[in-house]
């Protein structure tokens, strides 16, 4: 009888998830991307293709092994759902933030998430980002990436200043001006050099500090919307050869981390999960 | 954390890293006595570095107005407060660094300066400790008092700023000491930010990476000094190598101000970072003051630089401060001629310790007219 009471209250709250309000006990205890039946979302966390997909909820936690820490975590779970078109992944990740922040200052941060996965689907290397030899793939959003004119946003009022690049005409004279002046694009910092403005990237890590540009590198792509109070960000990715991608269909591992911007969240000061088992269907969806 | 040796200490301190002193130290000295704040120093490096887009707060050399000035406003007053009492036994700190100070979770005890304290470079110009009342503005020595403080990143042995970075993008060059922003390895977590006590680290908005000054690197390569130095119209400044004080040569000019003579102190030692810009500290200033500024050695150094024109070395070498584009690595000071020489070991400069009095009698003989001073 007790088993019958849990199926119905189950059937009853998969009917109320259907209108809107939560229900854990439906949540599948992991990570599972179904096969997309139209196009792949990769770029649209509020596209249609999202509803009815099984959502994960995981808890996050404070960061706190690795100095500088977080003392206590921010927000303190994340929903995810995955879809696949048998090129692309893309992962839908939502939680709860009051504040939409996307430019920088010295005191605020980015809102930012991040999708890790290990390197090749049997490999379960650290969870804090990897170790030597055991590396991990990392699909980085940051809300401050997709923001057109961060400076105009944060100091409006800042009287127009004549820039020495802008002495120079525009095209490759004026780019090559703009590598002397700002170092950043100079050295090619992948963070400051985005291609097309791209508000996700795709790094890999070796152990905590070590975030990089993958060897080799895999295409990645995504979008953030912050809509009442909550973000909601899709991070995609190449799944790539599909002998030994994490990401090809299967069974690997994935985790996830989320920074609260306006409460000095950034780097290793941040809200993560532990490793969650990532299932990858094959069947449509 | 790693125990170091740190001499401005007199004692070993914690620090994240293993102790490794570069083969050479970029160092300076400046002599605050001399000091005008005209700021020729701060826009010599502004033409030259930071005059790209989102550097516009930015001024990695800058002149600010003790007591009350401040760039970032309240730099040290926030940090001096944050770190609790600084004792002193001696010459050796029995208080605690910054490193040591570190709370839970943290490599150091430090904070982010918010976007306004950015916003007025030169506050408190000018400004003097206290109100001129009655009376006060001809006793002397002058109740109140106020002194100018020319600063750049410090190149520090131990830096903050190197220390907090989870990324290990700043490095210490072998070479030169000189501490450097990795631009390609830098995320913009501004760690380097909140771990400066000096505040000489920048977070540029426009790229979302942090700067600092570079100690005019691609310069001190070819043996001229820094930007700064150079453009220096008061000559208050001297640039060279430091050593450490058991390895101090009494020919080099740096390590016979700082080490020999103790004579340039270097500024809030007791932070623990180890700086590597020293200061003839200002005269005028009450010895509390020059103690939490400058260390224990600041009083002693006031009254050897009071005494240094009876001191044949010490007023020859003052003449070599500013003389010279050229890294002077040694010097030496021969009757009324002082001779600065460069890392090859060329002379570099020959300066007369006393500028030659020539009079001019008050008519031409030779042509029968009265000479007339024109400025």
């Amino acid at each position: 009888m007790t088993i019958d009471l849990v199926r119905t209250a189950c059937a009853l709250a998969l009917a109320a998830s259907a209108l809107g309000a939560t229900a854990c006990d439906s949540r599948p205890d992991h990570v599972i991307a179904r096969r997309a039946s139209g196009e792949l979302p990769r770029t649209d966390p509020l596209s249609s293709a999202w509803d009815g997909l099984p959502e994960h909820e995981a808890p996050l936690v404070a960061q706190n092994v690795i100095e500088p820490h977080l003392t206590e975590a921010s927000v303190t779970k994340i929903r995810v759902r995955a879809l696949h078109d048998g090129r692309w992944i893309a992962f839908r990740l939502e939680w709860e933030d009051a504040t939409d922040d996307h430019n920088v200052t010295t005191t605020v941060f980015s809102d930012a998430a991040a999708v890790q996965l290990p390197r090749t689907r049997e490999a379960r290397p650290t969870i804090m980002m990897g170790n030597d030899g055991t590396p991990v793939d990392i699909l980085f959003f940051r809300a401050a990436w997709q923001t057109a004119d961060n400076m105009g946003e944060l100091y409006p009022n800042m009287p127009p200043i004549h820039h020495p690049p802008e002495a120079a005409a525009e095209g490759p004279a004026r780019q090559e001006m703009e590598r002397h002046y700002q170092a950043g694009v100079g050295a090619q910092n992948p963070t400051v050099v985005r291609p097309d403005g791209a508000s996700v990237l795709a790094f890999s890590a070796e152990g905590y500090g070590t975030l990089s540009p993958p060897e080799g590198g895999y295409a990645a792509t995504g979008r953030g919307v912050h809509r009442d109070g909550r973000w909601y960000v899709v991070l995609a990715r190449e799944i790539g050869e599909a002998a030994s991608s994490p990401v090809a269909p299967g069974r690997s591992v994935v985790a996830f981390a989320v920074w609260n911007g306006s409460n000095g969240e950034v780097g290793s000061r941040k809200n993560r999960s532990e490793w969650i088992e990532l299932e990858i269907q094959g069947g449509g969806s | 954390m790693a125990r170091v040796y740190n001499w401005q200490l007199g004692r070993e301190m914690d620090y994240p890293y293993e102790g490794s002193r570069p083969r050479k130290q970029w160092a300076g000295v400046f002599d605050i006595n001399k000091c005008i704040a005209c700021q020729t120093c701060t826009i010599a490096c502004k033409t030259t570095w930071t005059s790209g887009p989102g550097q516009e707060h930015m001024f990695w050399n800058n002149v600010e107005t003790k007591p009350y000035g401040f760039f970032p406003l309240g730099y040290d007053v926030r940090i001096l407060d944050a770190l609790g009492p600084q004792a002193w036994q001696g010459e050796t700190y029995s208080g605690q660094t910054i490193f040591e100070a570190a709370p839970s979770g943290e490599r150091l005890l430090g904070w982010r300066p918010e976007d306004e304290d950015y916003a007025h470079p030169n506050i408190g110009e000018d400004e003097i400790k206290g109100r001129i009342d009655r009376g006060h503005a001809i006793a002397i020595p002058h109740e109140h008092w106020m002194y100018y403080l020319a600063r750049t990143c410090n190149h520090c042995t131990y830096p903050g700023c190197l220390a907090a970075c989870p990324r290990q993008s700043i490095y210490k060059r072998e070479e030169d000491g000189i501490v450097l922003v990795d631009q390609q390895r830098c995320r913009g977590y501004q760690e380097c930010v909140r771990g400066c006590p000096y505040k000489k680290v920048f977070f540029n908005p426009h790229t979302g990476v942090s700067e600092k000054c570079i100690g005019c690197y691609p310069r001190f390569e070819t043996g001229e000094v820094s930007a700064c130095f150079a453009a220096c119209i008061g000559k208050i400044r001297l640039q060279g190598w430091i050593s450490p004080p058991d390895q101090a040569r009494e020919d080099n000019p740096i390590d016979y101000l700082v080490h020999v003579r103790k004579l340039a102190v270097p500024f809030m030692p007791q932070l623990g970072l180890e700086p590597n810009l020293y200061y003839v500290p200002p005269i005028h200033v009450p010895d509390a003051f020059l103690v939490q500024m400058f260390g224990p050695n600041a009083p002693q150094a006031v009254r050897t630089y009071r005494e240094a024109r009876e001191d044949p070395v010490l007023r020859g070498l003052f003449c070599l401060f500013g003389s010279s584009d050229r890294v002077l690595s040694r010097f030496r000071v021969d009757g009324d001629v002082a001779i600065g020489y460069g890392d090859d070991g060329d002379e570099v400069i020959r300066v007369p310790v006393t500028e030659p009095i020539i009079e001019r009698p008050a008519t031409d003989r030779l042509y029968q007219i009265r000479r007339v001073n024109t400025p």
